[in-house]
């Protein structure tokens, strides 16, 4: 079950990853046309992930950023440091 | 508002068990180059920030440093975690043992808490930023530092990743330093023009301006 | 930067080149080398910075 929750996570965060890339590079370059297609690129595989881990562990992000089975999941293990 | 998302920014494997490690990275941890020192300096000078861009690009730096507090703790958990007492006993952790058992804490290398003396923010945009760049250089040798100190591979490779985040921050604060001095050194032009004494971060200016410097 | 053509370069100031939007890893190397960019890769290399002064 961890194995198959390691490999979940990975794909997530690779793309995470590169996604902060991207933002931090918007931030200083707004008006690049190409990061900003490249970060929606991104964002739609992201979004895609994140679905597919919501719905088999629960939220990813707290505060109301994804919906929980009973009983609530987001106290589940791991934590991300007993990974 | 901050907000958690429950992945590490970078996935940690930790290849042995070593107190002595643990003690050294816990200056990333607490120290004064640190990704604690680098996350608060962030959010604290970005509300002085006279473009959005400055404010977005602190406010996501400061919050990446935070993601990267969180990996440099999971490195010390994972060297201590499972150390049987008598490898802790021996070691350099053992002060830290003392006080904090195998927790994590904010304090440097050499066992120094983490204090506010660390960073500063001016209400100056440039004296702020040079701080960033410098600060972002620090953390890149220190990082040098801790790889030539560690034998575990599974360790360097964090702080190798670690390391180069110091690189690509200090070519963002690089690029903001120059937005920053093009739009202080165009207002200085237009305000001289007008007799006006300079204040740069007059508010009426920063209200002026409220649209999109180019 | 765009400073005014006649006051370049100006003293005391300091300036990094803009990245230009370029070439990018696969994320999967991305993530491991620590950077979506090959422009702002630089791998640490002991022994050949100023530990040989």
């Amino acid at each position: 079950m961890t194995n198959r929750y390691n490999d979940d996570l990975e794909k997530l965060m690779a793309l995470q990853f590169a996604i902060v890339e991207l933002n931090l590079f918007l931030d200083t370059h707004p008006d690049s046309e190409q990061a900003l297609q490249d970060y929606h690129k991104l964002l739609e595989q992201f979004e895609a992930a994140k679905k597919m881990y919501i719905e088999k562990y629960g939220p990813l992000v707290n505060f109301g950023y994804g919906k929980s089975r009973f009983p609530w999941q987001w106290v589940n293990e791991p934590w991300p440091w007993d990974m | 508002m901050f907000l958690y998302q429950k992945t590490l920014e970078f996935p940690i494997r930790v290849d042995s068990t070593n107190p002595a490690l643990a003690e050294l990275i816990l200056e990333q941890l607490g120290g004064a180059d640190g990704e604690m020192a680098a996350g608060m300096r962030y959010l604290t000078q970005r509300y002085y920030m006279p473009l959005p861009e400055a404010r977005a690009l602190l406010t996501d730096i400061g919050t990446e440093e935070l993601s990267h507090w969180e990996m440099i703790a999971t490195i010390v958990w994972k060297l201590v975690e499972h150390a049987p007492i008598e490898k802790i006993k021996n070691s350099p952790y053992a002060a830290h043992f003392a006080d904090h058992g195998r927790n994590p804490f904010p304090h440097n290398a050499a066992g120094m808490p983490f204090t506010a003396t660390y960073f500063n923010a001016k209400s100056d945009p440039i004296a702020d930023l040079h701080e960033d760049m410098a600060a972002e250089q620090k953390a890149r040798a220190t990082y040098e530092h801790l790889i030539q100190l560690s034998d575990d591979h599974g360790v360097n490779q964090a702080l190798s990743f670690l390391r180069e985040r110091e690189i690509v921050h200090f070519q963002r604060f690089g690029e903001m330093l120059d937005k920053v001095q093009d739009y202080m050194y165009s207002n200085r032009h237009k305000r001289n023009r007008n007799n006006r004494e300079n204040l740069i971060m007059d508010h009426d200016i920063i209200m002026d301006n409220n649209s999109r410097y180019r | 930067m765009n400073q005014p053509s006649n006051h370049w370069p100006q003293l005391a100031i300091a300036i990094i080149p803009f990245q230009e939007y370029g070439e990018t890893f696969p994320i999967a190397e991305a993530l491991k080398k620590g950077t979506l960019f090959p422009a702002l890769y630089q791998p640490y290399e002991p022994g050949k910075r100023w530990d040989n002064l």
